[in-house]
């Protein structure tokens, strides 16, 4: 047999429990709520204005030119963005949660793609589209929705734990790891380790200071002066950031390394508004998946109840396997 | 909303074993909605245009993937003011440029001048509507900016200062395109 056949056995657990171990229906329930009532409060603005522009920065992206989608009228727009705010807000609330969330992922990726068709596209919402989808194949209005609410008032017994319960929020957690990786690599491509070396990221802290020159929004501060005039500290900065984007990646295998990494990579994104401009508005919004709000709720309830949640597998236990199932020992 | 205790009761916990596991027609789609997502992903970042020219929604995150240098170049659009044609106002606010933003109007801009052939018409099409658009949204009322009688596009250099002094003042300017309200 050779070494790989030998070692796809021993890839498989950990893969199954990456995915699949047993996840509380209400986490995936707090992660729907938030992220569906940001994305309706980021994304309001008025798409069907985009009807009105000319032929002359119309340039669709490739899948509108493989579907042959049109300019729309201002009519469509109009339509099709009042039902994406239903199917938003419908999503969030948990009513029709299955259909909602469909709707709201197609309706949301034509909108925010059409927004691409004018001009040249840009990268900061696409982390949307993939958590729309995850969201949209998964039982989340498992937990906390009226969809619930009325199949308990059925008789429905309360929702178990569960391997489907697992896997939405590791996929926006995959859609966030490539997109930093890929921010990382584009500079190791292109700039090489001279983006670290060289007075790069000074030269890029003192543009955006210059407001006929910067690409992007005013920053927030104008901090960036003062750190451009410190080479070593931009320096440092710029390794790290390089580190974080690079090595993102591993806050999907590694426990102790993932609260560095995502709150480093956070708070990146934070001091890039703050001193370079570009807001990552939906991006930091998406935050949401990485946190366990159901532990996050036992804490806040017994801290008022005095109640304390009890783990998943007590310690030095593991869990059971059922023969045939994907549900593995507990993550 | 009853299901909360229930999810992480001492009755769920202590009996782990009977954790629903995903259907299977759940797992393959969550495969291939992951295949996708990587797949595209290795795609967009081996191929990597910094241009702009994407593939939505794969990305290689291309963000400040160059080297910039302390003179910069810019292409910038301003407006004649229909009451003084001595002074102008840079076309740089959201709000001038609505329904596009800032970035990816001037991402346009810039693909138009780098287009070889059309590129004059391209250009003129785009300065011509950037004014009716700008005229119109005034009219609406989205925004408070002053009547404009034509627009120019400059290309702007600056030697950049660390103290950000010359902010204000481009030490060049060309004029490379103006379109007037008919």
């Amino acid at each position: 047999m050779s070494r790989a056949a030998l070692l796809l056995p021993k890839l498989r657990e950990p893969w199954n429990r990456f995915w699949f171990a047993p996840a509380s229906p209400t986490n995936l329930g707090f992660c729907r709520i938030l992220f569906y009532g940001g994305v309706l409060f980021i994304t309001w603005i008025d798409y069907s204005a985009l009807a009105d522009m000319g032929g002359a920065f119309w340039r669709p992206i490739w899948w509108f030119r493989l579907l042959g989608f049109p300019q729309p009228s201002r009519e469509i727009l109009q339509a099709v963005q009042l039902i994406w705010r239903l199917a938003l807000a419908a999503s969030c609330v948990g009513i029709l949660t299955r259909t909602a969330t469909a709707v709201a992922f197609f309706l949301g990726t034509y909108l925010l793609g059409l927004q691409y068709c004018f001009g040249g596209s840009g990268h900061s919402r696409i982390i949307l589209v993939w958590a729309m989808a995850s969201l949209a194949l998964s039982r989340c209005g498992d937990a906390l929705s009226v969809d619930r609410w009325i199949r308990g008032r059925r008789g429905a017994p309360a929702p178990r734990l569960g391997g489907e319960y697992r896997w939405p929020p590791r996929l926006v957690w995959v859609a966030m790891a490539c997109a930093f990786f890929g921010a990382g690599v584009s500079k190791l491509h292109h700039v090489g380790l001279d983006w670290v070396s060289s007075d790069g990221l000074a030269v890029y802290l003192v543009r955006a200071n210059y407001p006929l020159v910067r690409d992007a929004d005013p920053p927030m501060l104008d901090w960036g002066l003062w750190l451009a005039r410190h080479p070593w500290i931009c320096r440092a900065l710029a390794a790290g950031s390089l580190a974080v984007e690079t090595l993102f990646p591993l806050a999907l295998f590694s426990r102790r390394l993932r609260p560095i990494i995502v709150i480093g990579a956070f708070l990146m994104q934070l001091g890039i508004t703050a001193v370079l401009g570009p807001n990552f508005d939906t991006f930091m919004w998406s935050y949401i998946f990485w946190v366990p709000w159901d532990r996050v709720a036992g804490r806040v309830l017994g801290s008022v109840t005095r109640w304390r949640p009890q783990p998943l597998v007590p310690r030095g236990q593991r869990l059971g396997v059922r023969r045939g199932s994907a549900s593995v020992p507990g993550d | 909303m009853s299901d909360f205790p229930a999810a992480t009761s001492r009755s769920a916990s202590a009996n782990p074993g009977a954790a629903d596991p995903p259907s299977r027609l759940r797992r393959v789609a969550m495969y291939a909605l992951l295949g996708v997502l990587v797949g595209g992903s290795i795609v967009a970042i081996v191929r990597d245009d910094k241009s702009g020219r994407e593939l939505w929604p794969f990305s290689a995150f291309p963000m400040y993937s160059n080297r910039p240098g302390w003179i910069s170049r810019s292409h910038r659009v301003f407006g004649v003011l229909r009451e003084d044609p001595t002074r102008e106002i840079p076309l740089i606010a959201d709000e001038y440029l609505y329904p596009i933003e800032h970035s990816r109007f001037y991402m346009a801009i810039r693909r138009m001048e780098e287009s070889g052939r059309d590129r004059d018409q391209a250009l003129a099409a785009a300065l011509r509507e950037t004014l009716e658009r700008y005229e119109a949204n005034r009219k609406a009322g989205r925004h408070h900016g002053p009547a404009l009688r034509a627009v120019r596009l400059y290309e702007l250099q600056y030697r950049l200062d660390p103290w950000a002094r010359n902010r204000d003042r481009a030490d060049e300017r060309r004029l490379l395109a103006e379109v007037a309200a008919p």
